[in-house]
């Protein structure tokens, strides 16, 4: 009796989360069976009412800016990673919180339960060398102390999944950061420390990211491009001890998408000269000349040149189609910059990286490969994709 | 095929016989039926309404009077990692409307798992998170909206003990399982801080469900990280537990309805024993015919299961319409003396179903062996006596007496055995009951003896003839009088019970209740701050002379719950406990100042504890003994009740809370002004309750009352059937005499001296059934005293025998027969005499 119940609670439930993530309106944004609802439907809400938006350019403050701003509708901060073992094996790895309010004003009451914020959580891990991928999702509360994004020491956590700063804050830069996640899921774990080796980057204008070209369509969004890794992997009852290099991203806003725009195509990619490579693309329903392109080149010393859609072309080299929800996928890509002397073909490691929990989208570590001037560079990188159906 | 036409033949030959074998077994059946039917669905109605909360909930966590500190969670679930684990605040409110109706309110945390709310397709537009975003949120059924009358959306004004709030019903659920839906009747599901609030309970939780891999390590480990004062307990263990309180409800009327097949069985076998002692000639010329044995076996075994199956299906049929009614007197009794649950629905499982016509079959077929073997054994020859079968039934008499002889001593064997099993109790009851019916042909024969000269006094010849009727006629009159007496017994034995635990109960209320007026808050909740100013005051009002508080607590544990009375009293009012064991002055002493405790007498028994025995308890400073100091009588709770004394459980709780107190008068104050005075000014607007002392003896009663309504109701039954077997009986015994009457008619026998004739017979058969059942109904009260109630409740009970129950068994048992033998008697004294010799 219990089993197709709980399938079917499960969706129920799921179903119920998806709205809260985002999107209004049942009749219209119910998800197939089987499938979830993708992330886009979560983003493109209509329900922002009287949150508060990411409308002009702001000045960010550290550490303070690390935590939460529950006035804003959503809010992620995001963590991925391409690490190899000693042995030559190779991992992706994610590890995001996104958070959610459930109403623009905070809801206060004499229990300690009460709140408007929940949070989700995302766990993956790539293991290329096995062609296998792995993931996982939680709900929690933000409040009873069950998920929360604190500072000073600043500590993210879903339940026992934590990204808590590893030694307080280094006296001479406030905006180092050095941070132990720790994510546990039956069948694999993470167990990393991650260290900033270049400073902060603010995307678009001081942080304000611009998603359309409607000015409340945007984002407050600072990335760490490159922070040195290590630690140990766990896949297939194996620790595998592992270094290499995360990138940390923490966004919120209220909107993200416009109305003509189905979903996005991001890339992070850290390439082999030191220099990184941060880009996105607000895909139209229809032309792709009314795509929104946007990013960030950069260099060896952190220097921030930002990109706009003429600067560059982002075009798709080969479709993956799933098996497990029939959605096709580009994967694959050339990006061509040639105002920087920017030449690269990104690849998956493997093709399967789609996250298949209540939300679904593609999610996958890359290689890079190309010429960047005169040089020939090589990298690995990390690319979501979102709204396809 | 000849043979089985001429079996159906002789069915329908006899339409009023069959009939009412029929009536009888249909009655039986759905009697059994319903009770198991009722039972089950009482049960299940616990078992679910537990396992909504999570469908794979394998283990809780429990801890003391007020929950559990809520971070222990947070605990579990962050620093230690468990999965699997939800939190629950549970309770129950009142409808504001006044109506008096309850809801239960059920807290959860619909982020902690997605296996949350086990239920299937919910109405669109319902969201889970409404429940955390919404100030206030709830959902329920629709059905129970529609059942309420309300609207969704909208607001209901909800109660809980003097606060008010308004929850608004953000969605209905429309679920598709109805065993689902059937547990979430009368739930109102809240997100865990809208029930906190509601609840009055902020900072705890009921309990933690977990779902646990069965790993003992795991287990033990996490044993090891619980507080004190928590507990982890299997669900198993504590549906268990609990399912404890109310087994000996269900076994005791399962037991009674299983007379009520006992008598249907009877009336079977007389029918069928009766229809082949009129077809002896009959089988004969079979038998001649070539027709074996076995075939004559069969026959009647076939007649025996046409019966059986039409009577089962009637029965079946009659069964759940009847589970209905009978549901409501379950779950009445089980809200008034265990736990209060709503069902008014009954769900009938296909295994019950079958069991109970298995059980009817069977019946049936046990019925049809006897008379059977006796038709297997008729002789192929044409020339029949049938004095000769009556002349072998006189001789056997000798070896039924040895078979009651042995019957007996094998029932008192069972009774005797050191046991607390019930269904062992009831064997020994069956037993002997039993030896009882194979005694009944040597008794009537005794009992005919006796009255035989009175009949002739008064009746003459008449009454002389008609008592030479009933023992020549021995091997059909003895299974009439048997299943008619056993019946009666029953109602005597049940009544005589119930007046004997009144009684007692009665006694115990009157000394139980000494105090003048007793304040209690109006639905159980623990008193307020506001409430317990509003006690202060009253406590130094005037007419007052002494106070004492009370506050009840359920304590779960591995072992079951165990029900603590918390009382803060004086001296004097210690006397209310009347020990059973135990000496009231040393027993004071230890009570009130060295953490002792005394036992309610279900406590003591159910737990093999007597004076000087230490219990332990799960206290919020972990696990602590408490001695015994008294064993005091206490019909109050039938599982047993451990009272301390207020500053025991000051000691090892942190729980200042009460329910109740009662106060007691000044010399010469007068509880009806000072009643009158709370009522009018000081209680209006709060959650208490005065009342009289009087006032809540009556109360009591009433309850107890209530209680006994199912046994009354199968008492009836049992009637009914017993009647039904006597008018079948008796009418197929005179129609079968046709000849014979007829001779006494050419012989010069008026109409109406053969009408008294037969209906003397019948009138005899029924006193005698009447006067057999007189010591039998008082082995039952006896037995149905000191074994079934002991072994259920541990209760010692007064014997009380009013001579009403015993002349009513007479009266009944005499009027059933002469009844039974009017219609019989009337159709034979109007036949012409030369058609019935014709017949022939």
């Amino acid at each position: 009796m219990s089993k197709p119940i709980n399938v079917a609670v499960r969706w129920l439930v799921a179903a119920g989360l998806a709205l809260s993530f985002g999107c209004s309106d049942t009749s219209t944004n119910e998800p197939a069976a089987g499938r979830g609802p993708s992330i886009t439907d979560i983003l493109s809400t209509d329900d922002t009412g009287s949150y508060r938006r990411a409308t002009r350019p702001f000045t960010l403050r550290f550490p303070w800016d690390h935590g939460a701003h529950p006035e804003f509708k959503h809010e992620w901060w995001y963590f991925t990673g391409n690490v190899v073992s000693k042995e030559g094996h190779r991992f992706g790895y994610q590890f995001t919180l996104f958070r959610s309010a459930l109403t623009p004003q905070p809801r206060t009451g004499p229990s300690a339960w009460t709140t408007n914020q929940i949070y989700m959580g995302h766990l993956a891990v790539t293991d290329v060398n096995n062609g296998s991928f792995y993931h996982d999702e939680r709900f929690a509360r933000g409040a009873m102390g069950l998920a929360g994004v604190t500072t000073e020491p600043f500590r993210a956590w879903l339940e026992d999944w934590s990204a808590i700063e590893a030694q307080p804050t280094a006296l001479a830069c406030n905006e180092c950061l050095r941070l132990t996640i720790t994510a546990v899921h039956r069948d694999f774990r993470i167990a990393i420390t991650v260290a900033n080796n270049k400073p902060m980057v603010r995307h678009g204008v001081n942080g304000w990211s611009q998603k359309s070209e409607t000015p409340t369509n945007a984002s407050y969004y600072y990335s760490y491009t490159r922070m040195t890794t290590e630690g140990a992997i766990r896949v297939n009852g194996r620790d595998h001890s592992v270094s290499g290099l995360s990138w940390f991203d923490h966004e919120w806003s209220t909107s993200f998408l416009e109305s003509n725009h189905t979903g996005w195509d991001w890339f992070s990619l850290q390439l082999s000269t030191d220099s990184e490579l941060m880009l996105f693309r607000m895909r139209d329903r229809e032309r792709a000349a009314r795509d929104y392109l946007s990013g960030s080149f950069i260099d060896r010393s952190g220097g921030v040149t930002p990109l706009a859609g003429n600067d560059f072309e982002i075009s798709a080299l080969a479709t993956w189609k799933s098996l497990k929800t029939g959605i096709i996928y580009p994967s694959g890509w050339r990006i061509e910059a040639p105002g920087h002397g920017l030449s690269l073909t990104v690849s998956p490691w493997i093709n399967d990286q789609e996250i298949t929990s209540t939300f679904r989208y593609w999610e996958g570590a890359v290689s890079v490969k190309g010429r960047l001037g005169e040089q020939d560079v090589t990298g690995s990188g990390y690319v979501e994709l979102t709204g396809y159906d | 095929m000849i043979l089985l036409r001429t079996g159906l033949r002789n069915l329908l030959w006899r339409p009023w016989q069959s009939t009412l074998s029929i009536i009888g077994i249909v009655i039986g059946v759905a009697v059994v039926l319903a009770i198991d039917i009722a039972n089950d669905s009482a049960r299940r109605a616990f078992q679910f309404a537990n396992n909504v909360v999570a469908g794979h909930t394998t283990h809780h966590i429990i801890g003391g009077p007020r929950g559990l500190d809520e971070d222990l969670y947070r605990r579990l679930r962050v620093e230690k990692a468990i999965r699997g684990t939800v939190p629950v605040v549970e309770g129950h409110v009142q409808l504001g409307d006044g109506s008096g109706r309850r809801l239960q309110v059920l807290g959860i945390d619909p982020m902690a798992d997605p296996m949350l709310l086990a239920g299937e397709q919910s109405t669109a537009g319902w969201n889970p998170v409404q429940l955390l975003s919404t100030r206030d949120a709830a959902v329920l059924l629709d059905s129970t909206a529609e059942r309420l009358g309300l609207q969704i959306p909208s607001t209901l004004d909800v109660r809980y003990g003097k606060v008010r709030r308004q929850v608004r019903l953000v969605a209905g659920l429309n679920l598709i399982d109805e065993l689902i839906a059937t547990s979430l009747r009368s739930v109102l599901i809240t997100d865990i801080s809208t029930a906190q609030e509601i609840l009055d309970s902020v900072g705890r939780l009921t309990r933690i469900d977990l779902e646990l891999p069965d790993d003992r390590d795991k287990i033990a480990w996490l044993r090891s990280l619980l507080p004190e004062g928590t507990e982890l307990m299997s669900s198993a263990a504590r549906g268990s537990a609990v399912q404890q309180m109310t087994r000996a409800f269900h076994t005791n009327l399962t037991a009674l309805s299983l007379l009520a097949l006992v008598v249907g069985t009877f009336l079977i076998y007389n029918t069928l024993t009766i229809s082949v002692l009129q077809r002896h000639r009959q089988l004969a010329i079979l038998r001649t015919l070539g027709v074996s044995n076995a075939q004559l076996f069969a026959l009647v075994v076939g007649e025996a299961m046409v019966l059986g199956i039409i009577g089962v299906i009637g029965g079946v049929g009659l069964g759940i319409a009847l589970s209905e009614w009978l549901l409501r007197l379950v779950i009445r009794t089980i809200n008034d003396l265990y736990f209060a649950r709503e069902v008014q629905h009954v769900t009938v499982m296909a295994g019950g179903v079958s069991k109970v016509v298995l059980l009817g079959l069977g019946a049936t077929l046990v019925a049809a062996v006897a008379p059977a073997f006796e038709a297997s054994r008729v002789p192929p020859q044409l020339s029949y006596i049938r004095s000769g079968y009556e002349t072998r039934a006189g001789e056997s008499i000798t070896r039924l007496l040895w078979g009651a002889v042995i019957f007996s001593a094998l029932g008192a064997i069972v009774l005797m055995l050191p046991s607390r099993s019930l269904v062992l109790g009831f064997a020994g009851i069956f037993l002997i009951l039993f030896a009882f019916v194979l005694l009944t042909p040597w008794l009537l024969v005794k009992i005919v003896k006796l009255i035989q000269p009175l009949l002739y006094l008064v009746l003459g010849l008449i009454g002389h003839t008609a008592a030479r009727g009933v023992t020549a006629t021995l091997s059909r009159t003895r299974i009439a009088v048997a299943a008619l007496a056993v019946a009666v017994s029953t109602t005597v034995g049940v009544a005589v019970m119930i007046t004997s635990f009144r009684g007692t109960v009665e006694i115990w209320l009157a000394s139980y209740l000494r105090a003048d007026i007793y304040l209690s808050t109006i639905d159980g909740s623990p008193v307020n701050r506001s409430e317990a100013a509003l006690f202060e005051a009253i406590k130094y009002l005037p007419e007052v002379g002494a106070v004492s508080t009370g506050r009840r607590v359920t304590l779960e544990g591995q072992t079951g719950r165990t029900q603590l009375f918390v009382v803060d009293l004086e001296r004097q009012a210690f006397d209310n406990f009347q020990l059973k064991h135990g000496d009231p002055e040393q027993a004071w002493v230890q009570f009130s100042r060295r953490g002792a405790v005394i036992v309610s007498e279900p406590y003591a028994y159910h737990n093999n504890r007597k004076v000087g025995d230490t219990l332990r308890l799960r206290t919020d400073q972990g696990e602590r003994m408490f001695k015994i100091a008294g064993v005091y009588f206490d019909y109050g709770s039938d599982r047993g009740v451990v009272t301390l004394h207020r500053s025991t459980y000051s000691r090892y709780w942190n729980d200042p809370a009460f329910t109740s107190f009662a106060l007691y008068l000044k010399p010469g104050a007068d509880p009806v002004k000072l009643l009158r005075k709370l009522e009018t000014e000081m209680l209006p607007g709060t959650n208490l309750r005065a009342r009289s002392s009087r006032v809540l003896r009556d109360l009591s009663l009433r309850i107890f009352d209530r209680t006994f309504a199912v046994t009354n109701v199968l008492r009836l039954l049992a009637v009914i059937i017993a009647v039904t077997g006597i008018l079948s009986a008796l009418m197929s015994i005179q129609l079968e005499r046709g000849k014979e009457f007829a001779i006494l008619r050419a012989n010069g026998f008026t109409p109406r001296q053969l009408w008294a004739l037969v209906t003397t017979e019948t009138g005899i058969m029924g006193f005698a059934a009447g006067v057999l059942a007189l010591p039998l109904g008082l082995f039952m009260a006896g037995a149905l005293i000191m074994i079934i109630n002991r072994r259920s409740f541990g209760w010692t009970m007064q014997l009380v025998l009013t001579p009403e129950h015993f002349i009513h068994a007479v009266v009944l048992a005499a009027s059933a027969g002469l009844i039974a033998g009017m219609y019989p008697a009337l159709r034979i004294a109007r036949r012409p005499p030369c058609f019935a010799l014709r017949h022939e």
